[in-house]
């Protein structure tokens, strides 16, 4: 290189220099901070998935939330899940929305203004909970069932530890009925002395008929169901299963069955006493089974044939004779029949199903009916019959607690539960949400959704096995909420007496955490692990085994927690029959109904079912028939549009009631597919809904989802205006209405 | 020179092979002649494989004794009496087949390494012990006769009643696990002989299932609820073996020539053993008489068992012949010669297949099964291409050509898992 600068030297020399003092310094700035925007922007994208349990409905199916920067973005099915397996149902999927939900409380307020003017103001946690310990501590002192405290029907320790704060406190629990198999279980014991849920095992059944089960929609666990139906239907090795569903209305299980017969609920038991009639008569009952349990098969046969003549049966049901002929003898042909009843059915009804089971030899067998291996939750009190009795003015509570809104939307008139509530000196809330409870309410104490809970809760028996559905919150509490049992806790501690004594907890987490420890020392079962382990652990306790599935306390509650629950798969197979030969045989129903018009005992009807209809005369002719769709919920669900969306997409109505019609009712009426309606019934209600024209449907009959309007509710549910409630009485009952119609 | 080189050459292979024979393999007795016995260790945990079976997809074609159907046969069917050497030449004999269904299926191949091959195979050999016998063909009707059949119901009721010696059996009633009436009556055994000498009541034996049938019957009336169960944890072959010294069983029973008289030779008996739980129990109870008199002659302390204790032991005489593994080296390699070695040396260097003597980490039997498991699925191509048939074991071959290979290698260390 040559000592001389050149011209070429001095410019790079220089455009460096340059470029280094503006690089150097300001521009080395500016890139620093469009990296730091960069990085704003950016989300680095961290996935995660954690374990957590549904509650939208009582199944309690296992779920796994994606998060993603923990963000929850998706809800899955929980693959270990013993009943779900890994799928969700559309309620489950959607539970996200309550999470994200623009209407959620952000934290404990106290009412202003008057009750339903939605006026409050925000106050500390201290405040609310010295308020709520003040009322507590006064309601206490006064008479027993002064108070009390509302929530849908759940079991397992959280449950009992809620239950245990409020006995304490003189206050009565009411838990809102769930149709799981618990509400099956009384008529199954009275049948065979098992005192346990029966459990249907419609997976490895050949041919089904369903007495209104809705095996698609929402019956006892809808994801076990679904999946055992998808089995049932398509399963390798075997050929498809027969499926004949007998439902008033044109159900989403009605179009998927191989043959629908619409028959009113209150003829159901007719046709199912019709049933067991044409298979005595003709000698095609399971007699290996009858001769070893049949008891005093004798009386019942004789009863069923004299009082259920095929003929007469058809004429009752509007089912023809052949046809009904045909379902007995089919069902007798198959080589595992079943026979299936929705949860929530009458008792004669359920009787009725029980003893065709028996008849078709279906006790304690595969395709058959089983006992639950799990021990018997203690059946809690029946919540419509307590607000029946406020609504009748035979209870006045001065102290209210509402859990969630379940106890608001099972009774049929809004206006009456309303009246008898608002009677109430104080209500508290422990709602989320933003829902008919902050209507009433006048403290609101808003609970984490599911998503933030910690959870411990025994699902409805459905598999063979003994389930515990376990969980930590999948993120932490997005708005200032507490969880009910802390909040509890804290009166408590304020309270005194024997209500801090009773509350032995410090929070969700501590009630949890001491469930595991005596599951750990329980030694068996184990945390939910995938079919084949389960098996594997079910065939070990079978010999007599049991194998740790992890050496200390802590790992046990780290696995237990990390696969959504425990499950102990231990099945007695012969419970039943084991059951039966102690006792002499089966206990048979009584087939001749006692008629409540006080007449001799005769064939089912609507009058012994106690199902007269109310009003039915010239004035309101058609009978009112209500379903509840898969997409709607006991509790919660307001907050979910996307379940609006869904809620009549089969009939191409989202958003909207429909009312679905006979063609010979809808040509008398002289209404058609998609013409307004409006319904009137005798108690002065009425009802606007699209009309919808369904082949083989009821005739004389009027069918209505019951979709309650919330006006009180969130965003999304203040757009659905019908309310089929407004056409009911007050007393809880929704399947006994008369109406009119015309068009609007 | 060239004859002194092949005395050379001989001469250590003779040498090696001698230093290989005495590290790797202890001789022992001569039932056959210039046959070892090759040491396998008895699994600790004989369920684990459960999960590897699951794991590693075998599940997918194989039923376990359940009413699915699966591509290859129910495993849950089978009796592998045999060693562990046995049921790993079955497995090796099974690959090309499992090789064609698995592509037939678009299944990739599970390798294996020496752990999982060892715990596959203690838990296949354990399967029937722990589940199917035990759950499966006991009779508590033919249970309830044997009971009055046997004298049991001189002494023991329904309820705790005066005019019965023995205690109320109701508390077995529910889920019990037949350990805990094994154990009850092994630890009650002196007690029980006593009364039923000043009664004049037999002492009763029991032959194949009737002892699984009498629990079955003592069980019976569960109800299916979840509570009155007592379940152990399955016993450990590996600490039953333990206890099997410790307690000093050995002092009168020997296994496999190893140990003291007169009790018979469990090792000879393995075949009797293989049965349920209940079954062992069976027999041991039989024996409980004698073997007392024999202790009382020798002034031995009476032996008792705890409930795990019992289980560990019991696994342990199920477990007597599966690491029991006689070979013979020079079999072993006629064997090699006549199936290996057309792909392979045994020090000689790599041909189309490596030395198998310079390979890592195979001077366990076990992990040389697995290693050759792993390479199946090559090696089926390769004879397909040259037309050739598989190599397979017939019953003994493997452990005789799996002794010759481990003793083959330079420097091994005992055959010890």
């Amino acid at each position: 290189m040559s000592d001389i600068l050149t011209r070429r030297d001095f410019l790079f020399i220089g455009g460096a220099t340059v470029a280094g003092v503006t690089l150097g310094e300001a521009g080395r700035r500016l890139l620093a901070r469009a990296d730091a925007r960069q990085g704003a922007l950016h989300v680095t994208g961290q996935q995660r998935f954690v374990t957590t349990v549904c509650r939208e409905c009582p199944a309690a199916c296992g779920v796994r939330v994606r998060l993603i920067d923990e963000v929850p973005v998706k809800l899955e099915g929980n693959p270990l899940c013993p009943f779900g397996r890994g799928r969700l149902c559309a309620k489950g999927q959607a539970a996200i929305e309550g999470y994200f939900d623009p209407d959620r409380l952000v934290g404990p307020a106290r009412r202003t203004g008057k009750r339903g003017e939605h006026r409050w103001e925000p106050i500390t946690w201290d405040a609310a909970i010295a308020e709520l310990a003040s009322h507590v501590t006064a309601a206490a002192s006064q008479p027993a069932s002064q108070t009390l405290a509302f929530a849908a029907e759940e079991h397992g320790p959280l449950a009992s530890a809620w239950a245990r704060f409020w006995e304490a406190a003189g206050a009565k629990p009411v838990w809102m009925h769930a149709a799981t198999p618990a509400r099956l279980r009384r008529r199954f014991a009275a049948l065979t002395g098992v005192e346990a849920d029966p459990q249907f095992d419609l997976e490895h059944a050949t041919h089904v008929v369903s007495f209104g089960a809705p095996i698609a929609e929402d019956w006892l666990s809808p994801v076990w169901a679904q999946r055992a139906y998808g089995r049932f239907r398509r399963s390798p090795s075997r050929t498809r299963g027969r499926l004949v569903q007998i439902d008033a209305h044109r159900s989403i299980t009605a179009r998927k069955a191989d043959e629908w017969l619409a028959v009113s609920p209150e003829q159901q038991v007719t046709l199912a006493y019709g049933l067991a009639s044409g298979i005595l008569r003709e000698n095609r009952s399971d007699r290996t089974f009858l001769d070893a349990f049949g008891g005093n098969q004798a009386a019942f046969e004789r009863e069923v044939v004299d009082t259920y003549p095929p003929d007469e049966v058809a004429t009752a049901t509007g089912v023809p004779v052949v046809t009904v002929l045909r379902l007995a003898r089919d069902l007798a042909a198959s080589p595992r029949p079943l026979v299936l009843v929705n949860a929530d059915a009458p008792a004669g009804l359920i009787d009725a199903v029980f003893a065709l089971n028996t008849l078709l030899g279906a006790l304690d067998r595969e395709g058959g009916v089983v006992a639950s291996p799990a021990p018997p939750a203690e059946e809690p009190s029946d919540g419509v019959a307590v607000l029946g009795e406020m609504v009748a003015g035979t209870r006045q509570p001065r102290l209210i607690a509402l859990r969630d809104a379940s106890a608001l939307r099972s009774l049929s008139a809004p206006a009456g539960y309303k009246a008898a509530i608002d009677k109430a000196e104080f209500i508290v809330s422990f709602s989320p949400y933003l829902d008919e409870t902050a209507d009433v309410a006048d403290l609101l104490l808003p609970g984490p959704t599911p998503l933030e809970s910690w959870h411990a809760v025994t699902p409805p028996s459905v598999v063979r096995a003994e389930c515990l559905a376990l969980a930590r919150p999948a993120v932490g509490a997005r708005l200032d909420t507490r969880e009910s049992l802390t909040v509890l806790r804290s009166v408590a501690t304020k309270a005194g007496g024997a209500i801090a004594d009773a509350c032995s907890w410090t929070s969700s987490e501590s009630i949890a955490t001491a469930e595991m420890e005596r599951l750990y020392a329980a030694r068996r079962g184990g945390p939910y692990s995938d079919a084949h382990e389960t098996t594997w652990l079910s065939e070990l306790e079978r010999g007599g085994w049991w194998v740790s599935a992890t050496a200390t306390k802590g790992a046990f509650a780290q696995a237990v927690l990390e696969a959504g629950g425990w499950d102990d798969p231990f099945f007695a197979p012969d419970g039943i029959r084991e059951a039966l030969k102690a006792r002499g045989g089966v206990s048979w129903p009584a087939a001749r109904l006692t008629l409540a018009s006080g007449t001799a005992p005769g064939r089912a009807t609507a009058d012994s079912l106690n199902q007269t209809l109310v009003g039915a005369d010239d004035q309101f002719p058609l009978r009112l028939i209500t379903f509840t769709p898969a997409t709607v919920a006991l509790h919660g669900g307001e907050n979910n549009p996307s379940l609006f969306e869904l809620l009549g997409q089969p009939e191409g109505q989202p958003w909207r009631v429909w009312a679905e019609l006979n063609p010979d009712t809808a040509g008398e009426y002289g209404i058609s597919s998609g013409s307004e309606i409006r319904l009137t019934s005798a108690s002065g209600g009425s009802l606007d809904a699209v009309a919808l024209v369904v082949e083989g449907m009821t005739h004389g009959a009027v069918a209505v989802a019951f979709v309650p309007a919330l006006p009180a509710g969130g965003r999304w549910a203040r757009l659905v205006h019908a309310d089929v409630r407004s056409l009911m009485g007050g007393d809880g009952r929704r399947d006994r209405f008369a109406v009119r119609m015309a068009k609007a | 020179m060239e004859r002194r080189a092949m005395c050379t050459r001989v001469g250590g292979w003779l040498m090696l092979l001698g230093l290989g024979t005495g590290l790797a393999i202890t001789v022992i007795s001569a039932q056959t002649p210039g046959s070892v016995a090759l040491t396998v260790a008895l699994p600790d945990e004989p369920t684990a494989g459960a999960r590897l079976f699951v794991q590693k997809g075998c599940v997918r074609c194989h039923a376990l004794g359940g009413d699915e159907v699966g591509m290859g046969p129910d495993l849950g069917r089978i009796h592998f009496p045999g060693t562990a050497l046995d049921l790993a030449g079955s497995f090796w004999n099974h690959a090309p087949v499992m090789a064609e269904k698995m592509r037939e299926s678009k299944i990739q191949q599970p390798t294996l390494d020496s752990g999982e091959m060892a715990d596959l195979l203690a838990f296949l050999t354990a399967y029937r012990y722990y589940v199917a016998q035990v759950g499966g063909p006991a009779n508590p009707v033919v249970g309830k006769s044997l009971f009055e059949q046997k004298g049991c119901s001189l002494c023991h009721g329904e309820a705790a009643t005066f005019d019965k010696k023995g205690p109320s059996l109701t508390k077995y009633r529910g889920r019990m696990s037949a350990i805990v009436l094994a154990q009850t009556m092994w630890n009650h055994g002196s007690e029980m002989a006593q009364v039923m000498r000043a009664s004049g009541v037999p002492w009763p034996t029991f032959a194949g299932g009737e002892m699984g049938d009498l629990l079955a019957y003592l069980q019976i009336g569960s109800g299916g609820t979840s509570t009155d169960r007592v379940y152990f944890e399955p016993g450990s072959p590996r600490r039953g073996q333990g206890l099997f010294t410790s307690k000093g069983c050995l002092q009168c029973h020997a296994i496999a020539g190893v140990g003291g008289h007169p009790g018979p030779d469990l090792g000879d008996r393995g075949r009797d053993l293989l049965g349920s739980v209940a079954s062992i129990a069976g027999l041991m109870w039989n024996h409980s008489r004698p073997m007392e008199a024999e202790s009382r002659r020798r002034g031995l302390a009476r032996v008792t068992f705890s409930g795990q204790e019992m289980a560990d032991i019991i696994a342990y005489l199920y477990f007597v012949n599966y690491a029991n593994v006689r070979a013979v080296p020079a079999h072993g390699a006629q064997i090699f010669s006549q199936k290996c070695a057309v792909c392979h040396s045994a020090g000689g260097g790599p041909r189309v297949g490596p030395d198998l003597t310079a390979i890592q980490q195979l001077d366990d039997p076990i992990a040389l099964f697995a290693a050759m498991w792993n390479h199946s699925s090559r090696m089926e191509q390769e004879l397909r291409r040259r037309g050739l048939s598989w190599p397979r074991l017939a019953q003994g071959e493997a452990a005789d050509l799996a002794a010759f290979l481990v003793a083959r290698r330079p420097a091994s260390q005992p055959a010890v898992r």
